[in-house]
């Protein structure tokens, strides 16, 4: 599970501006690093761990080899496929990245501090006062770095910003509860109703994650409950219907059902990470499925349902898009 | 829907927890439909707007006018010409004002009329659907005529010279049958050669020396700009060819330099391919700085034909004349030029009266329906624009049959801009509802029609409609006719037609989210600061009451309509070039060696960044200084010799003074400069201070040989200036402090001069589809822009650059906008359709405007278009027949754009959901 949180530095994956996925009204997202589960589909692959880490863009590369040269621990290497990082070797200490003139190579995982991280983040003030927006904390997940964390919303509360907490609920009451205290929303993640197949996917009993979400509600904190749909794991109807029956019965806060298709956006940062991408060959959900499964829930009486994310007959474009992007440095 | 929403403003959402929990109830209630469909980017579909405006499909009457409009291929008309050159040739002694009036008089007794099927609103302004009229007296388009109709030049050739696309290209080829070719040839094109005004303009801008020196346009540069203007391939052979068989002489600069084109002495020895060279150097004097030989871009007094009528301005012209008996030389003048309006009005009214007996004539063949809708046509003809309209249906006909005698009077390469056309026609549709005599359908439908044609005018989406904003009483003015153009573009579901979205603190939440909403169907809406906007032409010396009644011109400019006589475009420097001659002591890495700006010390030596600055600032100065002195003399050229008679009947202040606008007649005059560029000037701004002066990468010496010489062996370097500088657009102070500079020191030497017609010079960052060309022009940058790439356009960031969000760029945006640049900027975003699928989707985006507003961003323009349907629709036209895009300032159908736009606009970073 999660090592308490020590000495290690703050990481941050990074800033996301103009969110518009991570709450209501106009979000800046503060991905942070860590998470206490280790679910197969994550999206944010490079957040999953508290390490920074060094990945190289290929499609960026102009073959200078500065990096080849200037690496302390000769990490890299230029293969016919590109550069290569000996992940045991590297430690992200980022000489590479300042040699490299295209910008191929970059380091997830910032320290920050909670002055740089504030400063950021209120940048875009006036558009949280226009949209009823705010900073989301998410990441990895909040509940990684605590201590940073609850910094961060303190000084943010004290400027008058929304606060949500994005988070999959995977710590003790104790770790969580400061947390959510200082959180006006909080976007809590239900992934499966089944005991078994969520302590097998994520890692963290599924009692945990349900204690949590009652005593956020107990506390008369907004919710948005959000299911992640991925195909083959938690697309079943059945556990979406006691998803459903678990918010009307027991979470009286939740303002919002969410179920989130599945999008492969996150494959391109898989194989940037040089990890395998445990869902490689999977395909994006229907349309018609996420419709059904929204209607079971709906029938659950929960109040408001909606999904999001991408569906089948975009699959193509969506992942040129996702290549274009990364030509263009815009961080998914 | 204006009645109901008519209280309702634009809330200022604050953190607190009611408005918060009001905010969520709101956000709930629009998700009482439980699901949100993914797939429905058509934006009709019920659920994907949780229960918002679903706008409908066009009648089929209206599927048909609008399908004749875009089959209709593009042609030049003959007629106009011809009855103008007729007119003109008997009128030698007379007056300029008389002659003019003559011309036009000729012309609209004789230009051939028509009226379509299925046409309630009537008005054409040639024989040929599309047919572009050539005002063959201002000389303009002269030479893009004669490379059309000469076959020795071929069709790539032509394409340059008409700066069209070879489709279109062809299809002006094909309009113009021989015989009509040969009158061209024959009868009018030699009448004028010399004697017109752009001919008049070059001899006064000659002799004052204003130009050190036309461009080197031998055939290399011709390839580069040709290949700018049409993406052609294959063009420097052919030039090659013409070359070595002698029909291309080839130029020494030094020889072309001294060429006095349109002087006698080319008459006769021009071959076809030097005319169509010569059309294409007409258009570009000079490459850094540039008066177009247009004027127009204005907004006519259609107010005033409304009020009085066509016939209440002859009356006033001839009483006016009648009261002036004595014989000075000022009344001798005045006299003439009243003579003159009282000739033009009545052309005017015995014009559409034309009309009317056509109408009838049909009538007495057709059957009902058609019978008694040709009749009501005939019955709104004989009383406008003579009188003024008792209905809606005349208001809007009188509107539509003033824009076409103007566009006869002026020709083809002018926009009239019809201005706040929701302020005119108001009071005809609220009257008509009350009494009965209209629905809100056919309102609607007659605004439909009104788009149709109007996108058939001159330059696509030049012709745009203003709507919303402030009254001249400060209160929200926006209207029931406002929302009507609105549902009328959706279901059009565009053409290439522009609409101009006022927006101010009073606006109505549901009128920004409706235009938000049609977003999901096409482009083709801009959104104004009316805060801003107002402010800045207060500072031009606009009254209260005339800022607030403010329209859009062409692109982006904003003007007091009806009384006004700044037009916005034509005169412009190449901001980037500035940046060049700054970094060579005034010269052009792609030129010859001669000195082209101002006098500046070597780079080499520059110590700080304030020492670039300066140099560019120097250039800058130049540079708008030398435009200046040209559009002066180009607006004497029009002064002495050609009036404006029709456009001066209709402008305030013209009858009043018994001048023509073009002297000075209207209530305000101002001149203006155009510039494009900002991301690129500041970015390499910021690039030479990052890398010289802070990073300390590079020495000046090396970043300006790197510069000088393409970034050959320095593919490293340029690398980094390209990935590592600061950049624009990024809420970056590091690139955003000079992008604000630059904006301002343009803005400041712009400012300085004055127009002798009266009023400042005022400034614009917008491009008007010369991104291309600029950039086909330029050496290489030291932002790691390459030599002939594309430049950014209007005030938005180089393209890619922006890669901090939106909220980050309209953060940059903002600040750099903040200048006084009352001519207008252009700020044009890529955005998917994804962000505005849902309703909550479509309240964000205009949180995000108004966020924007509230900072002092003045203008912003969505494409919500996708890269994958763009790159379809570049590869598959014939897929995408009206897909209407935002290009710069303006908009167009995406298919009509040549290549070198297509890319430019697919390359601009698309902001998506995240």
């Amino acid at each position: 599970m999660l090592p308490p949180d020590s000495a290690a530095p703050n990481l941050v994956s990074h800033i996301q501006r103009h969110s518009t996925e991570d709450g209501p009204g106009i979000r800046t997202t503060v991905f942070c690093m860590g998470c206490p589960m280790h679910c197969p589909w994550c999206q944010n692959p490079d957040s999953m761990s508290r390490k920074a880490q060094l990945i190289w863009r290929g499609t960026r590369c102009v073959g200078a080899s500065d990096c080849l040269s200037v690496c302390p621990e000769s990490a890299l290497r230029r293969t016919p496929q590109g550069i290569v990082i000996d992940r045991g070797r590297c430690d992200a200490c980022g000489d590479c990245v300042a040699a490299c003139p295209a910008a191929a190579l970059e380091i997830l995982g910032r320290k920050m501090s909670v002055a740089d991280v504030v400063q950021e983040a209120v940048r875009d003030k006036v558009f949280y006062e226009r949209s009823g927006g705010g900073v989301t904390l998410s990441g990895g997940d909040p509940v990684a770095q605590p201590d940073f964390c609850l910094a961060i919303m303190e000084s943010l509360k004290r400027a008058g910003v929304h606060l949500a907490l994005d988070t999959c609920g995977g710590v003790s009451w104790q770790r969580l509860e400061p947390l959510v205290g200082l959180a006006d929303l909080v976007l809590f993640d239900v992934k499966t109703a089944d005991e078994e197949a969520h302590l097998r996917y994520t890692g963290v009993p599924l009692r945990l994650v349900l204690n949590n979400a009652r005593a956020i509600a107990r506390l008369g904190r907004p919710m948005w409950i959000r299911t992640p749909i991925i195909p083959d794991f938690t697309d079943s109807e059945e556990s979406i219907r006691r998803i459903a029956r678990f918010i009307r019965k027991e979470l009286p806060t939740v303002e919002r059902y969410e179920l989130l298709a599945y999008n492969n956006l996150g494959r391109s940062k898989y194989e940037r990470l040089g990890l395998e991408d445990p869902l490689a060959d999977r395909r994006l959900m229907t349309s018609e499925t996420m419709e059904r499964l929204s209607r079971s829930a709906s029938a659950e009486g929960v109040p408001s349902v909606r999904w999001s994310g991408m569906t089948r007959s975009e699959d193509a474009a969506e992942i040129a898009q996702d290549q274009c992007q990364g030509d263009m440095g815009v961080s998914v | 829907m204006a009645n109901e929403n008519g209280n309702k403003r634009v809330p200022r959402r604050t953190t607190g927890e009611k408005s918060r929990r009001e905010f969520l109830k709101t956000a709930a209630a629009a998700a009482a439909v439980a699901v949100v469909p993914l797939d429905a980017l058509g934006g009709e579909g019920p659920a994907a707007t949780g229960g918002t405006a679903s706008f409908g499909s066009l009648s089929p009457r209206m599927e048909r006018i609008k399908a004749r409009f875009l089959n209709s291929p593009y042609a030049v008309d003959i007629e106009r010409a011809l009855n103008y050159t007729r007119a003109w040739r008997r009128s030698e002694g007379l007056s300029p004002a008389r002659r003019a009036a003559e011309g036009l008089a000729e012309a609209l007794a004789h230009q051939t009329i028509r009226i379509e099927d299925d046409e309630l609103l009537v008005g054409v302004k040639s024989n040929k659907p599309r047919g572009n009229v050539i005002a063959v007296e201002k000389g303009t388009l002269n030479g893009q005529v004669a490379a059309l109709i000469d076959p020795a030049v071929d069709l790539g050739l032509k394409s340059a010279a008409s700066g069209a696309v070879a489709e279109r290209t062809r299809q002006l080829c094909r309009s113009i049958p021989e015989e009509e070719a040969r009158l061209w040839r024959e009868e009018i094109l030699p009448v004028w050669e010399g004697k017109t005004a752009n001919d008049l303009k070059r001899r006064l801008i000659e002799e004052a020396g204003v130009f050190k020196g036309l461009p080197d346009l031998g055939p290399a540069t011709l390839a580069k700009l040709y290949r700018g203007l049409g993406g052609l391939k294959g063009i420097t052979d052919t030039l090659a060819r013409y070359e070595s068989a002698g029909i291309v002489a080839k130029q020494s600069p030094a020889g072309s330099a001294k060429r006095p084109s349109g002087a006698p002495s080319l008459k006769g020895s021009l071959s076809g391919v030097s005319k169509a060279k010569q059309a294409v150097q007409d258009s570009l004097p000079d490459l850094l700085y540039m008066s177009l030989s247009l004027q127009g871009h204005t907004i006519p007094g259609y107010k005033r034909v409304l009020a009085v009528g066509f016939r209440g301005i002859q009356d006033c012209a001839d009483k006016e004349s009648a009261q002036l008996r004595s014989d000075d030389e000022e009344s001798r003048r005045k006299k003439d030029f009243y003579e003159a309006v009282s000739l033009v009005a009545k052309a005017v009214c015995q014009y559409a009266n034309r009309y009317a007996v056509l109408a009838e004539e049909l009538a007495a063949k057709a059957d009902e329906p058609r019978r008694s809708e040709l009749l009501a046509i005939a019955r709104r003809c004989r009383r406008v624009p003579a009188q003024p309209p008792r209905d809606f249906m005349e208001a809007i006909q009188s509107l539509w049959m003033t824009q076409v005698v103007l566009e006869i009077s002026y020709g083809a390469d002018n926009v009239f801009s019809p201005g706040r056309v929701d302020q005119y026609l108001a009071p005809y549709y609220q009257a008509d509802l009350a009494a009965g005599r209209i629905t809100r359908g056919q309102a609607r439908e007659a605004i439909e029609e009104l788009m149709v044609k109007a996108a058939g005018e001159v330059i696509q989406g030049g012709n745009v409609f203003s709507i919303g904003g402030v009254g001249r009483d400060g209160e929200d003015a926006t209207n029931e006719i406002s929302h009507l153009f609105l549902e009328a573009l959706a279901r059009l579901k565009g053409i290439g037609d522009s609409v101009p979205v006022r927006i101010s603190q009073k606006t109505p939440r549901e009128f920004l989210l409706k235009a938000l909403e049609v977003h999901r169907v096409t482009g083709g809406i801009a959104f104004y600061n009316d805060e801003i906007v107002i402010r800045d032409l207060l500072e031009d010396g606009f009254t209260l009451e005339d800022a607030r009644d403010y329209g859009v011109i062409g692109c982006v400019e904003p003007a007091s309509g009806g009384n006004c006589f700044s037009y916005t475009a034509g005169n412009g420097i190449m901001m980037l070039g500035a940046l060049e001659l700054a970094l060579n002591q005034g010269r052009r890495v792609l030129g010859d060696n001669r000195l082209m700006g101002a006098e500046t010390p070597d780079p080499v030596l520059f110590q700080r960044i304030d020492e670039v600055q300066d140099a560019f600032e120097k250039q800058l100065a130049y540079l708008v200084e030398h435009v200046v002195r040209a559009a002066e003399l180009k607006d004497k050229a029009y002064a002495e010799a050609f009036p404006c008679l029709l456009l001066s009947a209709t402008v305030e202040g013209c009858l009043e003074s018994g001048k023509d606008v073009t002297q000075g007649g209207a209530k305000y005059n101002h001149g203006h400069v155009n510039a494009q560029a900002l991301g690129s000037v500041a970015d390499s701004l910021a690039a030479i201070r990052w890398a010289v002066f802070d990073e300390k990468i590079v020495t000046m010496e090396q970043l300006v040989e790197a510069v000088r010489t393409n970034f050959q062996g320095r593919e490293n370097l340029r690398q980094r200036l390209f990935h590592k500088a600061p950049k624009y657009g990024n809420d970056d102070p590091r690139a955003d402090d000079l992008a604000v500079w630059v904006a301002e020191t343009f803005t400041r030497q712009t400012r300085k001069h004055r127009c002798w017609r009266g009023g400042v010079y005022r400034p614009s960052l917008f491009s008007s589809g010369t991104q291309h060309i600029e950039g086909a022009f330029l050496g290489a940058t030291p932002d790691g822009r390459l030599a002939t790439e594309v430049v950014s356009n209007g005030v938005s960031p180089v393209n890619g650059m922006e890669r901090t969000g939106m909220t980050a760029l309209l953060h940059s945006a903002a600040k750099a906008g903040r200048a006084l640049l009352s001519d207008g900027t252009a700020l044009n975003l890529n955005i998917s359709p994804g962000l505005l699928r849902t309703a909550e989707g479509v309240e964000k985006l205009a949180d995000m405007i108004l966020a924007y507003f509230d900072m002092g961003g003045r203008h912003v323009q969505f494409n919500p278009l996708d890269r994958k349907t763009l790159f379809d629709a570049q590869t598959h036209p014939e897929k995408y027949p009206d897909l209407t895009v935002k290009v710069t300032g303006y908009s167009a159908i995406f298919a009509d754009l040549v290549k070198p736009l297509q890319d430019d606009i697919i390359a601009r970073t698309e902001f998506r959901e995240v």
